[in-house]
């Protein structure tokens, strides 16, 4: 996989890899992906996937409210790397690109 | 050149559900910020979601009104992208398998019906609020509100085959009583529970290809859909009679400013990589699920306008007119079942209660509960049977808001009782003859006109209570007792 | 039973006796505190310990009708399990403050079971290795030999219970990190079967395989764990239905394995395969005979097929689970102007060098135009597996081979080849594509005195044919009161 190509998928990750990252992941990934062709050999265009592995489940959740189940907001916002105590603060959403 | 609009809305349908779509934090409006959140919506580490199944309901029950094909097996989805007010970075949402395809939505009158066919309608979570940067010191900075993560959405596609922003009007319109007569959304634009992004394109009258579309975000009211419908389509008419081309863009309303403008942020042609969702399990209707809200679902709106048309004899406007609100063909409907004449139901309800409602700012459940519908109809069958006339009857609906106690006695105890006895009008008549004698005098030698003047002093005697009609009656037969033989 | 220190007790006899108030709860834990002040400068098990264990004022009841099973039992804990109050890293920089404000539900019901969880133990970064070298915090040592890797991703947890710092230990597997440590180092070691244990708390690695696991040094405390932790939980929409599993129901004595039929794939022990592992085998399957057992052969797909498969379902599912990870909510932040900025410098900073080669990998198997080719592939591929393996367990109650291709192998010999690392999990990942219980079980010594482990494999919520048989071969083979426990360097 060539640096542009990983510097696409770096982005869509939103990790700001450094040159030398993107240069070994090109090579560590195209050995991954190389190997994976041996599904290729199995000959699966019939099959179905599978998503779940187990079709076991319990019916859906009823709409009973529980308040309790919320957290206070001075735990909501203890871990927050920056808030006014109200809200969680972040800079501007802007494309820079 | 003439062009024709292309338009489809993509709307957003908050649901009334008491508890979030994937956790039980309670679904409530606004709320003071980052209270209403838990490890499930804040997508703190190691949560999980679990399904409400009053929300997938709700959507089931749209679309058997939508008469839709409602899926047995629909899947969730992961739709993955990064945003500041979405915490797990990806929302979980419906992609290749939704609950609903297909249906349509009746967005015309009984009068005048018209359908508008739907793609689907599929159940995916809200998510979070932010405000607009503002500046703090030497920074800018956007406060995040994370109280709506995790409220359920029903998104409902229409096919792009709305030709007008009269017709989107009407779209919304129509959308937003069916969402409120099934009881699963308030419909609100304004407070967010309805929002909607309109797709516009042009294309020359009798072209078979679809022009390059807009798409039309932060629309709050159904006016501001209508009014930036009209500005693209005017923008993409100057530009392409300029001979330019359209180029695809997300473009935000300004409702103060009411013009548009191009979004500043641009996701980079959006690759969602979406895959099933993992966490949760398919979503299945059993046959007897899917039965039961068949049989749950109530009379829709046309149906039941059509029936008001039918069997009561009203007029289509009136039909129209009391379907509007499904609390009000209630009201409407038991009104009558409780011994009204419909006509004169419909008639009070679209003019008086509505005016009243208006008036003083009640909801009509606060309304009804002072004028229920047995009491509303012993007051109609007043009026109907002869007993008060309308300017009296008027007099004692406004009596029955204020006081408490039957029609019939209050309309006693206020002397609001019409006087039909024909004996003693006739006796108020022969005085209000002895009082006006040159007026009399002027009917029995021909002037027919008298006659009002004589009606109106008659009524004045009897302070509005005689019968207007037997009034008439009364002083034709006074008079004709006094006409000289010839 | 007095003769033998607390730290050498297994997690029933602790139970017993504190429960029966023979025993004291806090003597008991200082006994395996002083194992981990004599063990840790050498192994680094912990990432977090907590003195006197963690305080349990809140713990939720007991189901009606469950009796508490881990009294005063020191347990350690994975450090990608949630626990209110407690730092929960996920081996990872980007959560190296994170203390997290709620207890995963397997947290909160060893609490009510009456357990003392004395720490959160190393890991791989968010679970990804298969050696405790990827840690953020430094890595893991073999205790039998410390220049060697514990494996991975639960190396601190299976370190933890091998060297007497604790009975019993949690961990969590996606593609054999529980099975894989405890061959490594002399223990048993559970994947239940997906859906047995609950996730919710359970920092998501690929959520469509993770399952909590147990280390433990005997069949009997194994079965313990599970049964205290077993049941539906109604915050976790894949929680098998139904209540927990009963463990004074099973039979764990000597002629427990009598008429199982076990099956072996003879074709997956060629000619490569590690000559004590093989060895390991024959034993086993010796013994199983000597218990009553019968052994057949059976067929299975190759499991190269494994590997691709995991690694294209695992990483993607990743690449999503690990988004939320972004500094805007909790954990580390890297300042920036704009947002996009903020997300981008703030992951490069936080996520180690594996961890952001599989979110690349999972972000490339789901990305525009190749989720038929990578991601879709991969979901057929589980189908065919899922099948194989349930084909291969309609003639046997379960399967048997190693667990892994070699015993422990040096820190720094796989580091730089992941494809390497990946491949030497080649045995354990079937079971977690399949969703099928399976449990490692010791088998050995090298002459080097290395540990040596084979696994079972069960049909679907089968686990307690996998306890019995372990069970057996502890009649037969090796006494859990004889252990050879690891010698501490000097």
């Amino acid at each position: 996989m060539n640096p542009r190509d990983v510097e696409h998928i770096a982005l869509l990750a939103r990790i700001a890899l450094t040159d030398e990252e993107r240069a070994k992941m090109g090579r560590d990934l195209s050995a991954v992906l190389d190997y994976v062709r041996t599904l290729d050999a199995l000959g699966l265009e019939n099959e179905e996937p599978l998503s779940h592995v187990h079709e076991q489940f319990a019916p859906p959740r009823p709409d009973v409210p529980n308040a309790a189940a919320c957290l206070p907001r001075d735990v909501v916002l203890a871990q927050a790397p920056e808030s006014d105590s109200v809200h969680f603060l972040v800079p501007p959403v802007v494309d820079t690109r | 050149m003439a062009y024709e609009t292309v338009l489809g809305l993509e709307v957003h349908i908050q649901l009334a559900t008491r508890s979030k779509l994937f956790c039980a934090c309670p679904n409530e409006f606004a709320g003071e910020p980052n209270t209403r959140v838990c490890p499930v919506c804040l997508a703190l580490p190691g949560a999980l979601p679990t399904l409400n199944a009053a929300a997938a309901a709700m959507v089931a029950r749209l679309g058997l009104a939508l008469g839709a094909n409602v899926h047995a097996r629909s899947i969730f989805s992961r739709k993955n992208y990064f945003y500041p007010d979405m915490p797990k970075n990806y929302q979980i949402s419906q992609y290749d398998r939704p609950i609903v395809t297909g249906g349509h939505l009746d967005i015309g009158t009984a009068a005048a019906p018209h359908r508008v066919a739907i793609t689907r309608v599929h159940l995916e979570e809200d998510t979070g609020k932010s405000s607009h940067p503002e500046k703090h010191g030497d920074r800018e900075e956007t406060r995040l509100d994370f109280n709506r993560c995790g409220v359920p959405l029903a998104e409902m596609v229409s096919e792009p085959v709305m030709r007008s922003a009269d017709e989107a009007f009407a779209y919304l319109t129509a959308l937003r009583r069916l969402v409120r007569w099934l009881g699963i959304s308030d419909g609100d634009m304004e407070k967010g529970s309805l929002r909607c992004d309109a797709n516009v394109s042009i294309r020359p009258v009798g072209a078979k290809e679809f022009g390059t579309r807009s798409e039309i975000k932060n629309l709050n009211s159904i006016m501001g859909v209508k009014n930036a419908i009209l500005a693209e389509v005017a923008r993409q008419t100057e530009v392409l009679d300029a001979g330019g081309t359209i180029t695809q863009a997300t473009l935000l309303w300004d409702q103060d400013k009411e013009r548009l403008q191009v979004m500043r942020t641009k996701e980079e042609a959006h690759d969602y990589r979406y895959f099933p969702e993992p966490d949760l399990p398919p979503l299945d209707f059993s046959l007897e699920a899917l039965a039961g809200e068949r049989s749950a679902l109530p009379e829709l709106p046309l149906d039941r306008a059509r029936r008001f048309e039918a069997d009561l004899g009203l007029p289509a406007y009136d039909a129209d007119l009391l379907t509007d609100a499904r609390d009000l063909a209630d009201y409407f409907e038991e009104t009558v079942i409780a011994g009204a004449p419909a006509k004169a139901a419909a008639n009070w309800i679209g003019n008086d209660v509505l005016r009243t409602l208006k008036e003083t700012g009640q909801s009509l459940a606060e309304f009804q509960a002072t004028l229920p519908p047995a009491r509303f109809a012993a007051l109609l069958s007043l009026a109907a049977g002869g007993t008060l006339s309308s300017k009296l009857a008027r007099e004692l609906f406004a009596v029955l808001l204020r006081e408490p106690g039957e029609p019939a006695d209050l309309a006693k105890t206020h002397g609001l009782v019409q006087e039909s006895d024909a004996g003693a009008l006739l006796a108020v008549a022969e005085a209000v003859l002895d009082a006006n004698p040159t007026v009399t005098a002027d009917f029995l030698g021909g002037k027919d006109k008298a006659l009002t003047f004589l009606v109106g002093q008659l009524m004045k005697e009897t302070k509005g209570r005689a019968n207007p009609a037997l009034a008439q009656q009364v002083l034709r037969e006074a008079l004709s007792r006094r006409a000289t033989p010839n | 039973m007095t003769d033998r220190p607390y730290w050498q007790w297994s997690a029933g006899e602790i139970a017993d006796a504190v429960a029966a108030g023979k025993a004291s709860g806090d003597e008991v834990v200082r006994a395996h505190e002083a194992q981990a002040d004599l063990w840790e400068p050498h192994v680094h098990a912990f990432l977090t310990r907590v003195p006197g264990g963690i305080p349990s004022p809140d713990a939720p009841a007991l189901a009606p009708g469950q009796r508490p099973l881990l009294t005063g039992v020191p347990v350690a804990i994975k450090d990608n399990l949630s626990t209110r109050g407690v730092r929960t890293t996920c081996g990872s920089k980007i959560l190296e403050h994170y203390v997290p404000p709620y207890d995963a539900t397997v947290v909160g019901r060893l609490k009510a079971h009456g357990a003392r969880i004395v720490g959160k133990s190393n890991l791989d970064e968010f679970a990804m290795g298969s050696s405790t070298e990827n840690s953020g915090f430094g890595p893991s040592r073999n205790p039998y030999d410390v220049s060697r890797v514990p494996g991975g991703s639960s190396g601190g947890s299976a370190v933890a219970v091998a060297t007497g710092q604790a009975a019993v230990a949690l961990g969590s597997e996606t593609g054999g990190s529980v099975r894989q440590p405890a061959a490594f180092t002399n223990l048993l070691g559970l994947k239940p079967t997906y859906g047995r244990l609950s996730r919710y708390g359970l920092v998501a690695f690929a959520s469509s395989m993770d399952q909590v696991g147990v280390f433990s040094r005997s069949a009997a405390d194994g079965a313990r764990v599970l049964a205290a932790l077993s049941g539906h939980d109604p915050l976790d929409a894949t929680s098998l239905p139904g209540p927990a599993l009963d463990f004074d129901a099973l039979d764990l004595g000597p002629g427990t394995a009598n008429g199982l039929v076990v099956g072996v794939p003879r074709a997956l022990l060629g000619d490569g395969l590690d000559d004590d592992v093989a060895e390991g085998q024959r034993i086993v399957e010796a013994a199983l005979q000597a218990a009553g057992a019968t052994v057949r052969e059976v067929h299975l797909l190759p499991p190269s097929s494994w590997v691709a498969t995991y690694y294209l379902l695992a990483t993607a599912e990743a690449s999503s689970n690990l988004a939320r990870f972004d500094g805007i909510r909790y954990g580390l932040r890297k300042s920036a102007p704009n947002v996009l900025d903020l997300y981008r410098e703030t992951r490069e900073a936080g996520f180690g060098a594996e961890v952001k080669r599989r979110i690349l990998l999972g972000t490339y198997a789901l990305s525009a135009g190749y989720y038929d080719a990578y991601y879709g592939k991969a979901q057929k591929a589980r189908r065919r597996i899922q099948q194989d393996l349930g084909a291969a367990l309609e003639g046997c109650d379960a399967l048997l081979f190693p667990t892994t291709p070699t015993p422990a192998f040096k820190l720094g010999e796989k580091a730089d080849d992941p494809l390497a690392m990946y491949l030497s999990d080649i045995f354990t990942i079937g079971a977690n594509l399949a969703g099928l219980p399976a449990l490692s079980v010791p088998a050995g010594f090298t002459g080097g005195g290395l540990p040596v482990g084979v696994q079972f494999t069960a049909r679907a919520s089968r686990e307690d044919v996998l306890y019995r048989l372990a069970a057996a071969l502890e009649h037969v083979l090796t006494d859990p009161k004889e252990r050879r426990w690891p010698t501490k360097p000097s």
